[in-house]
Protein backbone atom coordinates (compact mmCIF):
# COMPACT_ATOMS: atom_id res chain seq x y z
CA UNK A 1 0.00 0.00 0.00
CA UNK A 2 1.47 3.26 -0.82
CA UNK A 3 2.03 6.36 1.95
CA UNK A 4 -1.00 8.01 -0.01
CA UNK A 5 -3.59 5.22 -0.16
CA UNK A 6 -5.99 6.78 2.02
CA UNK A 7 -7.48 4.58 4.93
CA UNK A 8 -10.84 4.61 6.44
CA UNK A 9 -10.05 3.99 10.06
CA UNK A 10 -11.55 1.86 12.04
CA UNK A 11 -8.79 0.95 14.42
CA UNK A 12 -10.85 2.74 17.56
CA UNK A 13 -13.39 -0.23 16.61
CA UNK A 14 -10.37 -2.46 18.38
CA UNK A 15 -9.59 -0.74 20.41
CA UNK A 16 -8.56 -2.93 23.70
CA UNK A 17 -9.73 0.20 26.16
CA UNK A 18 -13.07 0.90 24.46
CA UNK A 19 -14.33 -3.05 24.78
CA UNK A 20 -13.09 -3.37 28.54
CA UNK A 21 -15.29 -0.44 29.08
CA UNK A 22 -18.21 -1.80 27.31
CA UNK A 23 -17.71 -4.99 28.77
CA UNK A 24 -17.92 -3.23 32.31
CA UNK A 25 -21.10 -1.49 31.32
CA UNK A 26 -22.13 -5.16 30.49
CA UNK A 27 -21.58 -6.46 33.85
CA UNK A 28 -23.28 -4.04 35.54
CA UNK A 29 -26.19 -4.14 33.30
CA UNK A 30 -26.61 -7.98 33.08
CA UNK A 31 -26.08 -7.58 37.12
CA UNK A 32 -28.92 -5.10 37.91
CA UNK A 33 -31.71 -6.92 35.23
CA UNK A 34 -30.72 -10.07 37.43
CA UNK A 35 -31.96 -8.85 40.07
CA UNK A 36 -34.96 -7.65 38.38
CA UNK A 37 -38.29 -10.37 38.79
CA UNK A 38 -37.99 -11.05 34.98
CA UNK A 39 -34.47 -12.08 34.72
CA UNK A 40 -33.76 -13.31 38.07
CA UNK A 41 -32.57 -16.55 38.13
CA UNK A 42 -32.41 -17.02 34.13
CA UNK A 43 -29.85 -16.37 31.63
CA UNK A 44 -31.05 -13.68 29.10
CA UNK A 45 -30.92 -14.82 25.33
CA UNK A 46 -29.52 -12.13 23.28
CA UNK A 47 -29.62 -13.72 19.17
CA UNK A 48 -27.65 -13.15 16.28
CA UNK A 49 -29.04 -13.49 13.09
CA UNK A 50 -25.98 -12.05 10.58
CA UNK A 51 -23.26 -14.75 9.77
CA UNK A 52 -20.47 -12.45 9.88
CA UNK A 53 -21.53 -11.63 13.29
CA UNK A 54 -21.26 -15.38 13.91
CA UNK A 55 -17.48 -14.95 12.99
CA UNK A 56 -16.89 -11.86 14.31
CA UNK A 57 -18.20 -13.18 18.16
CA UNK A 58 -16.57 -16.25 18.26
CA UNK A 59 -13.13 -14.42 16.62
CA UNK A 60 -13.04 -11.79 18.95
CA UNK A 61 -14.26 -14.55 21.35
CA UNK A 62 -17.36 -12.57 22.81
CA UNK A 63 -18.54 -15.40 24.47
CA UNK A 64 -15.86 -15.74 26.83
CA UNK A 65 -16.27 -12.07 28.15
CA UNK A 66 -19.98 -12.09 28.60
CA UNK A 67 -21.62 -12.10 32.46
CA UNK A 68 -22.62 -15.97 33.28
CA UNK A 69 -26.49 -14.50 32.69
CA UNK A 70 -25.36 -13.29 29.05
CA UNK A 71 -25.82 -16.11 26.27
CA UNK A 72 -24.94 -15.20 22.76
CA UNK A 73 -26.98 -17.66 20.47
CA UNK A 74 -27.12 -17.26 16.75
CA UNK A 75 -29.89 -17.94 14.39
CA UNK A 76 -30.10 -18.52 10.67
CA UNK A 77 -27.79 -15.81 9.55
CA UNK A 78 -25.96 -17.68 7.19
CA UNK A 79 -27.85 -17.47 3.29
CA UNK A 80 -25.99 -20.51 2.41
CA UNK A 81 -26.67 -22.43 5.29
CA UNK A 82 -30.56 -21.93 4.97
CA UNK A 83 -30.75 -22.70 1.87
CA UNK A 84 -32.80 -25.91 2.14
CA UNK A 85 -32.10 -29.26 0.57
CA UNK A 86 -33.89 -29.28 -2.68
CA UNK A 87 -33.17 -25.77 -3.88
CA UNK A 88 -29.08 -27.61 -3.78
CA UNK A 89 -30.13 -30.01 -5.43
CA UNK A 90 -31.91 -28.01 -8.23
CA UNK A 91 -28.83 -26.14 -8.37
CA UNK A 92 -26.62 -29.49 -8.99
CA UNK A 93 -29.46 -30.71 -11.36
CA UNK A 94 -28.86 -28.31 -13.96
CA UNK A 95 -25.24 -28.40 -13.48
CA UNK A 96 -25.42 -31.39 -14.94
CA UNK A 97 -26.99 -30.45 -18.10
CA UNK A 98 -25.01 -30.27 -21.25
CA UNK A 99 -24.97 -27.15 -22.35
CA UNK A 100 -25.08 -25.15 -18.60
CA UNK A 101 -21.84 -23.56 -16.84
CA UNK A 102 -23.21 -22.88 -13.36
CA UNK A 103 -21.55 -19.84 -11.76
CA UNK A 104 -22.01 -19.24 -7.97
CA UNK A 105 -20.39 -17.50 -4.83
CA UNK A 106 -17.59 -19.73 -3.40
CA UNK A 107 -19.51 -20.52 0.08
CA UNK A 108 -22.31 -22.53 -1.86
CA UNK A 109 -19.87 -25.18 -3.61
CA UNK A 110 -19.09 -27.39 -1.27
CA UNK A 111 -22.48 -27.61 0.52
CA UNK A 112 -23.89 -31.04 0.51
CA UNK A 113 -27.18 -31.49 -1.52
CA UNK A 114 -29.31 -34.58 -0.32
CA UNK A 115 -27.32 -36.65 -2.72
CA UNK A 116 -24.05 -34.48 -3.94
CA UNK A 117 -22.46 -31.54 -4.06
CA UNK A 118 -21.49 -28.93 -6.95
CA UNK A 119 -18.04 -29.72 -6.20
CA UNK A 120 -18.53 -33.60 -5.93
CA UNK A 121 -20.13 -32.72 -9.72
CA UNK A 122 -17.67 -30.86 -11.01
CA UNK A 123 -15.15 -33.47 -10.09
CA UNK A 124 -17.25 -35.20 -12.27
CA UNK A 125 -17.08 -33.08 -15.39
CA UNK A 126 -19.95 -30.53 -14.81
CA UNK A 127 -19.12 -27.13 -15.73
CA UNK A 128 -19.10 -25.03 -12.36
CA UNK A 129 -17.10 -21.78 -11.51
CA UNK A 130 -17.10 -19.81 -8.58
CA UNK A 131 -17.76 -16.21 -8.92
CA UNK A 132 -17.08 -13.34 -7.00
CA UNK A 133 -19.99 -11.07 -8.45
CA UNK A 134 -22.87 -11.59 -10.08
CA UNK A 135 -21.51 -9.37 -12.89
CA UNK A 136 -18.47 -11.69 -13.48
CA UNK A 137 -21.29 -13.85 -14.44
CA UNK A 138 -22.76 -11.50 -16.98
CA UNK A 139 -19.34 -10.99 -18.17
CA UNK A 140 -18.72 -15.14 -19.08
CA UNK A 141 -22.22 -15.07 -20.55
CA UNK A 142 -21.19 -12.07 -23.03
CA UNK A 143 -18.22 -14.48 -23.56
CA UNK A 144 -19.85 -17.83 -24.13
CA UNK A 145 -22.66 -17.13 -26.32
CA UNK A 146 -23.47 -20.92 -27.22
CA UNK A 147 -23.56 -21.74 -23.55
CA UNK A 148 -26.11 -20.82 -20.67
CA UNK A 149 -24.61 -19.14 -17.93
CA UNK A 150 -26.84 -20.12 -14.72
CA UNK A 151 -26.39 -18.05 -11.71
CA UNK A 152 -27.01 -19.83 -8.07
CA UNK A 153 -28.92 -16.40 -6.45
CA UNK A 154 -28.80 -17.35 -3.22
CA UNK A 155 -28.75 -14.44 -0.02
CA UNK A 156 -30.39 -11.73 1.70
CA UNK A 157 -31.05 -8.47 1.13
CA UNK A 158 -27.55 -7.35 1.22
CA UNK A 159 -26.94 -9.21 -2.04
CA UNK A 160 -30.37 -9.08 -4.09
CA UNK A 161 -30.10 -5.81 -5.03
CA UNK A 162 -26.82 -6.99 -6.83
CA UNK A 163 -28.44 -9.87 -8.48
CA UNK A 164 -31.56 -7.70 -8.99
CA UNK A 165 -29.06 -4.94 -10.67
CA UNK A 166 -27.82 -7.56 -12.66
CA UNK A 167 -30.53 -9.23 -14.09
CA UNK A 168 -31.28 -5.28 -14.69
CA UNK A 169 -27.55 -5.12 -16.76
CA UNK A 170 -28.68 -8.31 -18.53
CA UNK A 171 -32.11 -7.97 -20.02
CA UNK A 172 -30.58 -4.00 -20.95
CA UNK A 173 -27.43 -5.97 -22.70
CA UNK A 174 -29.46 -8.64 -24.35
CA UNK A 175 -28.00 -11.32 -22.67
CA UNK A 176 -30.31 -13.65 -23.31
CA UNK A 177 -28.03 -16.84 -22.56
CA UNK A 178 -27.93 -15.28 -18.66
CA UNK A 179 -30.00 -16.87 -16.14
CA UNK A 180 -31.03 -17.14 -12.15
CA UNK A 181 -31.61 -19.77 -10.02
CA UNK A 182 -33.36 -17.43 -7.22
CA UNK A 183 -33.60 -19.01 -4.01
CA UNK A 184 -32.82 -15.11 -2.16
CA UNK A 185 -34.49 -14.87 1.22
CA UNK A 186 -35.73 -11.80 2.88
CA UNK A 187 -34.99 -11.64 7.00
CA UNK A 188 -37.60 -9.59 8.68
CA UNK A 189 -40.70 -11.99 8.63
CA UNK A 190 -37.71 -14.84 9.51
CA UNK A 191 -37.39 -13.13 12.74
CA UNK A 192 -41.29 -12.79 13.50
CA UNK A 193 -41.50 -16.95 13.38
CA UNK A 194 -38.05 -16.92 15.46
CA UNK A 195 -39.29 -14.37 17.56
CA UNK A 196 -43.30 -16.05 18.19
CA UNK A 197 -41.55 -19.76 19.14
CA UNK A 198 -41.19 -20.51 22.47
CA UNK A 199 -38.98 -22.97 22.03
CA UNK A 200 -36.30 -20.41 20.72
CA UNK A 201 -37.04 -18.07 23.72
CA UNK A 202 -35.03 -14.56 22.56
CA UNK A 203 -35.07 -11.39 24.99
CA UNK A 204 -33.44 -9.47 22.34
CA UNK A 205 -31.97 -9.58 18.85
CA UNK A 206 -28.86 -8.01 17.44
CA UNK A 207 -29.79 -7.33 13.87
CA UNK A 208 -27.61 -7.75 10.69
CA UNK A 209 -25.96 -5.23 9.58
CA UNK A 210 -25.50 -5.02 6.33
CA UNK A 211 -29.09 -6.20 5.43
CA UNK A 212 -30.02 -2.83 7.44
CA UNK A 213 -27.74 -0.93 5.45
CA UNK A 214 -30.61 -1.78 2.58
CA UNK A 215 -33.53 -2.46 4.38
CA UNK A 216 -32.88 0.23 7.07
CA UNK A 217 -35.12 -0.37 10.44
CA UNK A 218 -38.71 0.35 9.69
CA UNK A 219 -39.47 -3.67 8.52
CA UNK A 220 -38.16 -4.44 12.41
CA UNK A 221 -40.41 -2.10 14.29
CA UNK A 222 -43.19 -5.15 14.48
CA UNK A 223 -40.67 -6.94 16.66
CA UNK A 224 -40.77 -4.56 18.90
CA UNK A 225 -44.33 -3.47 18.53
CA UNK A 226 -45.88 -6.63 18.60
CA UNK A 227 -43.27 -8.95 20.22
CA UNK A 228 -41.76 -6.03 22.97
CA UNK A 229 -38.59 -7.59 21.68
CA UNK A 230 -35.86 -4.93 21.62
CA UNK A 231 -33.36 -5.16 18.76
CA UNK A 232 -29.77 -3.43 17.55
CA UNK A 233 -28.24 -3.07 14.12
CA UNK A 234 -24.59 -2.95 14.76
CA UNK A 235 -21.29 -3.81 12.74
CA UNK A 236 -18.43 -6.05 12.86
CA UNK A 237 -15.90 -4.67 14.81
CA UNK A 238 -15.32 -5.73 18.27
CA UNK A 239 -16.42 -2.73 19.56
CA UNK A 240 -19.33 -2.52 17.14
CA UNK A 241 -20.56 -5.87 18.38
CA UNK A 242 -20.01 -5.07 22.40
CA UNK A 243 -21.99 -1.39 21.94
CA UNK A 244 -24.68 -3.51 20.26
CA UNK A 245 -25.18 -5.86 23.15
CA UNK A 246 -24.92 -2.86 25.81
CA UNK A 247 -27.78 -1.17 24.25
CA UNK A 248 -29.81 -4.46 24.35
CA UNK A 249 -29.33 -4.59 28.06
CA UNK A 250 -30.34 -1.20 28.55
CA UNK A 251 -33.36 -1.03 26.59
CA UNK A 252 -34.33 -4.55 28.72
CA UNK A 253 -33.31 -2.88 31.89
CA UNK A 254 -35.79 0.07 30.60
CA UNK A 255 -38.73 -2.47 30.22
CA UNK A 256 -38.53 -3.88 33.28
CA UNK A 257 -38.87 -0.13 34.44
CA UNK A 258 -42.15 0.35 32.32
CA UNK A 259 -40.24 1.50 29.04
CA UNK A 260 -41.37 0.01 25.86
CA UNK A 261 -39.14 -1.85 23.26
CA UNK A 262 -37.71 -0.18 20.62
CA UNK A 263 -35.15 -1.22 17.56
CA UNK A 264 -32.14 0.94 17.30
CA UNK A 265 -29.10 1.33 15.17
CA UNK A 266 -25.28 1.22 16.61
CA UNK A 267 -23.82 1.06 13.24
CA UNK A 268 -24.35 5.00 12.30
CA UNK A 269 -21.39 4.97 9.44
CA UNK A 270 -23.17 2.35 7.26
CA UNK A 271 -26.69 2.37 8.58
CA UNK A 272 -29.31 4.86 7.82
CA UNK A 273 -32.58 4.40 9.22
CA UNK A 274 -34.38 4.63 5.57
CA UNK A 275 -31.50 2.07 4.70
CA UNK A 276 -30.59 2.53 0.84
CA UNK A 277 -34.24 3.13 -1.22
CA UNK A 278 -32.42 2.91 -4.65
CA UNK A 279 -31.79 -0.72 -3.89
CA UNK A 280 -34.72 -1.12 -2.10
CA UNK A 281 -36.70 0.16 -5.23
CA UNK A 282 -34.55 -2.09 -7.77
CA UNK A 283 -35.20 -5.52 -5.22
CA UNK A 284 -39.04 -4.48 -5.44
CA UNK A 285 -38.58 -3.99 -9.27
CA UNK A 286 -37.09 -6.83 -10.79
CA UNK A 287 -37.96 -9.57 -7.85
CA UNK A 288 -41.53 -10.26 -5.68
CA UNK A 289 -42.47 -12.22 -2.49
CA UNK A 290 -43.09 -15.33 -2.71
CA UNK A 291 -42.98 -18.55 -0.48
CA UNK A 292 -40.08 -20.39 0.70
CA UNK A 293 -38.80 -23.08 2.78
CA UNK A 294 -35.81 -22.64 4.98
CA UNK A 295 -33.64 -25.01 6.64
CA UNK A 296 -34.80 -25.96 9.89
CA UNK A 297 -37.05 -23.04 10.12
CA UNK A 298 -39.71 -24.54 7.24
CA UNK A 299 -41.58 -22.86 4.80
CA UNK A 300 -42.21 -18.85 6.04
CA UNK A 301 -44.72 -17.05 3.48
CA UNK A 302 -43.52 -14.31 1.83
CA UNK A 303 -39.84 -14.84 2.21
CA UNK A 304 -38.64 -15.70 -0.91
CA UNK A 305 -38.19 -13.98 -4.17
CA UNK A 306 -38.90 -14.71 -7.43
CA UNK A 307 -38.46 -12.84 -10.73
CA UNK A 308 -41.07 -10.53 -11.62
CA UNK A 309 -42.40 -9.86 -15.03
CA UNK A 310 -41.17 -8.89 -17.92
CA UNK A 311 -38.00 -10.53 -16.25
CA UNK A 312 -39.39 -14.32 -15.68
CA UNK A 313 -37.22 -15.04 -18.79
CA UNK A 314 -34.23 -14.62 -16.57
CA UNK A 315 -35.60 -17.63 -14.56
CA UNK A 316 -33.60 -20.81 -14.77
CA UNK A 317 -36.35 -23.05 -14.21
CA UNK A 318 -37.97 -21.87 -17.15
CA UNK A 319 -35.20 -22.28 -19.31
CA UNK A 320 -33.59 -25.62 -17.77
CA UNK A 321 -36.65 -27.16 -16.34
CA UNK A 322 -34.94 -30.54 -14.72
CA UNK A 323 -36.38 -32.95 -11.76
CA UNK A 324 -33.88 -33.52 -9.56
CA UNK A 325 -33.97 -36.69 -7.31
CA UNK A 326 -35.79 -36.79 -3.77
CA UNK A 327 -34.52 -35.19 -1.07
CA UNK A 328 -33.89 -36.06 1.73
CA UNK A 329 -32.08 -34.16 5.27
CA UNK A 330 -28.55 -35.15 5.83
CA UNK A 331 -28.45 -38.47 8.50
CA UNK A 332 -26.89 -37.00 12.03
CA UNK A 333 -26.79 -33.54 11.01
CA UNK A 334 -28.59 -31.53 13.50
CA UNK A 335 -28.29 -28.01 11.60
CA UNK A 336 -31.76 -27.22 12.05
CA UNK A 337 -31.46 -26.78 15.42
CA UNK A 338 -28.36 -25.01 15.16
CA UNK A 339 -30.28 -22.48 12.89
CA UNK A 340 -33.23 -21.42 15.20
CA UNK A 341 -30.41 -21.23 18.19
CA UNK A 342 -32.22 -24.16 20.23
CA UNK A 343 -28.73 -26.30 20.67
CA UNK A 344 -25.06 -24.84 20.25
CA UNK A 345 -23.11 -26.58 17.61
CA UNK A 346 -21.08 -28.36 20.14
CA UNK A 347 -24.18 -30.18 21.85
CA UNK A 348 -24.53 -31.80 17.87
CA UNK A 349 -22.82 -35.20 18.86
CA UNK A 350 -21.38 -34.96 15.48
CA UNK A 351 -19.44 -31.90 16.19
CA UNK A 352 -15.81 -31.94 15.80
CA UNK A 353 -15.32 -35.77 15.35
CA UNK A 354 -17.26 -36.76 12.27
CA UNK A 355 -18.32 -33.46 11.03
CA UNK A 356 -15.43 -31.27 10.62
CA UNK A 357 -14.80 -28.65 8.07
CA UNK A 358 -12.68 -30.69 6.08
CA UNK A 359 -14.99 -33.75 6.33
CA UNK A 360 -18.37 -31.43 6.80
CA UNK A 361 -21.41 -33.18 7.57
CA UNK A 362 -23.76 -30.34 6.94
CA UNK A 363 -24.03 -26.55 5.99
CA UNK A 364 -23.43 -25.02 8.87
CA UNK A 365 -19.83 -26.59 8.64
CA UNK A 366 -19.18 -26.15 5.24
CA UNK A 367 -19.67 -22.37 5.00
CA UNK A 368 -17.00 -20.32 6.28
CA UNK A 369 -20.02 -18.12 7.98
CA UNK A 370 -21.91 -21.22 9.46
CA UNK A 371 -22.25 -21.72 13.18
CA UNK A 372 -20.68 -24.96 13.11
CA UNK A 373 -17.45 -23.52 11.20
CA UNK A 374 -17.43 -20.58 13.57
CA UNK A 375 -17.44 -22.78 17.18
CA UNK A 376 -14.78 -25.24 15.32
CA UNK A 377 -12.48 -22.81 14.11
CA UNK A 378 -12.38 -20.26 17.27
CA UNK A 379 -13.24 -23.03 19.99
CA UNK A 380 -9.76 -22.22 21.44
CA UNK A 381 -11.68 -18.70 22.46
CA UNK A 382 -14.87 -19.63 22.97
CA UNK A 383 -13.84 -22.47 25.90
CA UNK A 384 -11.30 -19.98 27.36
CA UNK B 1 -21.80 -13.96 2.88
CA UNK B 2 -23.03 -10.10 3.67
CA UNK B 3 -19.34 -9.25 4.13
CA UNK B 4 -18.63 -5.69 2.85
CA UNK B 5 -15.76 -3.70 3.16
CA UNK B 6 -14.72 0.14 3.03
CA UNK B 7 -13.54 1.23 -0.43
CA UNK B 8 -12.73 4.99 -1.71
CA UNK B 9 -13.87 5.45 -5.29
CA UNK B 10 -10.79 7.37 -7.20
CA UNK B 11 -12.55 7.95 -10.35
CA UNK B 12 -16.09 8.02 -11.14
CA UNK B 13 -16.96 6.17 -14.77
CA UNK B 14 -19.79 6.07 -17.35
CA UNK B 15 -22.20 3.22 -17.31
CA UNK B 16 -22.70 3.87 -13.00
CA UNK B 17 -19.12 1.78 -12.79
CA UNK B 18 -16.43 3.50 -10.99
CA UNK B 19 -12.66 2.74 -10.08
CA UNK B 20 -11.94 2.44 -6.37
CA UNK B 21 -9.50 1.33 -4.25
CA UNK B 22 -10.47 -1.61 -2.09
CA UNK B 23 -7.79 -2.59 0.62
CA UNK B 24 -5.14 -1.53 -1.49
CA UNK B 25 -6.25 -2.88 -4.76
CA UNK B 26 -7.56 -1.35 -7.81
CA UNK B 27 -11.16 -2.36 -8.67
CA UNK B 28 -13.90 -1.43 -11.10
CA UNK B 29 -17.23 -1.37 -9.25
CA UNK B 30 -20.38 -1.11 -10.18
CA UNK B 31 -22.49 2.39 -8.59
CA UNK B 32 -25.66 1.12 -10.01
CA UNK B 33 -27.45 0.82 -6.16
CA UNK B 34 -25.58 4.28 -5.25
CA UNK B 35 -25.98 6.51 -8.31
CA UNK B 36 -24.82 9.85 -6.14
CA UNK B 37 -21.31 8.54 -5.01
CA UNK B 38 -18.83 10.45 -6.33
CA UNK B 39 -15.30 10.49 -6.33
CA UNK B 40 -13.52 11.13 -2.83
CA UNK B 41 -16.13 9.02 -1.29
CA UNK B 42 -16.26 6.31 0.66
CA UNK B 43 -18.42 3.02 0.02
CA UNK B 44 -18.78 -0.03 1.43
CA UNK B 45 -18.56 -3.07 -1.72
CA UNK B 46 -20.04 -6.21 -1.70
CA UNK B 47 -20.07 -8.47 -4.37
CA UNK B 48 -18.67 -5.54 -6.92
CA UNK B 49 -21.18 -3.46 -6.26
CA UNK B 50 -21.36 -0.11 -4.01
CA UNK B 51 -24.26 -0.70 -1.22
CA UNK B 52 -23.74 2.15 0.96
CA UNK B 53 -21.81 5.20 1.24
CA UNK B 54 -19.67 5.50 4.53
CA UNK B 55 -19.16 8.61 6.62
CA UNK B 56 -15.85 8.75 8.80
CA UNK B 57 -17.76 11.39 11.05
CA UNK B 58 -20.41 9.33 11.89
CA UNK B 59 -17.74 6.63 12.59
CA UNK B 60 -15.81 9.08 14.91
CA UNK B 61 -19.16 10.05 16.58
CA UNK B 62 -19.41 6.37 17.76
CA UNK B 63 -17.01 6.53 19.20
CA UNK B 64 -17.31 9.40 21.16
CA UNK B 65 -20.25 8.27 22.45
CA UNK B 66 -18.93 5.38 23.80
CA UNK B 67 -16.30 7.33 25.54
CA UNK B 68 -18.12 9.78 27.12
CA UNK B 69 -20.21 6.31 28.54
CA UNK B 70 -20.06 6.61 32.21
CA UNK B 71 -19.25 2.76 33.67
CA UNK B 72 -21.27 2.43 36.53
CA UNK B 73 -24.39 5.06 36.39
CA UNK B 74 -23.63 8.42 37.60
CA UNK B 75 -25.62 9.32 40.86
CA UNK B 76 -28.40 11.64 39.13
CA UNK B 77 -29.24 8.59 36.50
CA UNK B 78 -29.07 6.08 38.95
CA UNK B 79 -31.90 3.84 37.90
CA UNK B 80 -33.78 1.73 41.18
CA UNK B 81 -32.30 -0.89 40.14
CA UNK B 82 -28.83 0.08 40.32
CA UNK B 83 -29.06 1.76 43.56
CA UNK B 84 -27.33 -1.57 45.56
CA UNK B 85 -24.49 -1.54 43.17
CA UNK B 86 -22.59 0.52 44.64
CA UNK B 87 -21.43 2.42 42.08
CA UNK B 88 -18.34 4.84 42.61
CA UNK B 89 -16.99 7.37 40.72
CA UNK B 90 -13.50 6.86 40.98
CA UNK B 91 -13.69 3.22 39.74
CA UNK B 92 -13.87 4.55 35.92
CA UNK B 93 -10.25 5.53 35.93
CA UNK B 94 -9.61 1.91 35.81
CA UNK B 95 -11.39 0.53 33.22
CA UNK B 96 -10.30 3.59 30.69
CA UNK B 97 -6.74 2.92 30.14
CA UNK B 98 -5.18 4.40 27.08
CA UNK B 99 -4.93 2.06 23.92
CA UNK B 100 -1.37 2.04 24.27
CA UNK B 101 -0.94 1.46 28.10
CA UNK B 102 -0.58 -2.00 26.96
CA UNK B 103 -2.35 -2.91 30.10
CA UNK B 104 -6.13 -4.87 28.72
CA UNK B 105 -4.37 -7.18 26.62
CA UNK B 106 -5.88 -8.32 23.63
CA UNK B 107 -6.70 -11.43 24.40
CA UNK B 108 -8.32 -10.31 27.79
CA UNK B 109 -10.58 -7.84 26.44
CA UNK B 110 -11.54 -9.85 23.40
CA UNK B 111 -10.47 -7.60 20.12
CA UNK B 112 -9.56 -9.62 17.32
CA UNK B 113 -6.78 -12.34 16.94
CA UNK B 114 -5.32 -11.21 14.24
S1 LIG C 1 -21.71 -30.11 13.64
FE1 LIG C 1 -21.96 -30.77 11.52
S2 LIG C 1 -23.54 -32.32 11.62
FE2 LIG C 1 -23.65 -31.18 13.54
S3 LIG C 1 -25.16 -29.56 13.14
FE3 LIG C 1 -23.15 -28.70 12.67
S4 LIG C 1 -22.90 -29.06 10.46
FE4 LIG C 1 -24.59 -30.39 11.15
Amino acid sequence: MSEETPTFDLSAFRDPALAHKLIERISELAAALGETERFEGRPIKLMEVCGTHTMAIAKAGLRSVMPDNIVLSSGPGCPVCVTANPDIDLAIEVAKQPGVILTTFGDMIKVPGSWTSLAQEKARGADVRVVYSPLDALALAADTPDKLVVFVSVGFETTTPIIAASVKRAAAAGLENFCILAANKTVPEALRALAGDPEVGIDALILPGHVSTIIGTAPYEFLADEFGVPGVVTGFEPVDVLLGIEELLSSLLEITRGGSAKISIAYERAVKPEGNVVAVDLMNEIFMPCDVAWRGLGVIPGTGLKLREPYGRFDATVRVPVEPPESRETPGCQCGQVLRGIIAPPECRLFGRACVPEHPVGPCMVSSEGSCAAFYRYRSVEEA
Amino acid sequence: MCLAVPAHITEKKSDQKATVDILGLTRDISLDLLPDAKAGDWVLVHAGFGIEIVDEADALETIELIEQMPVGFEPTEVPEAFQELGYEPEKRSDYIKPADSGKGSVEEVGAPHE
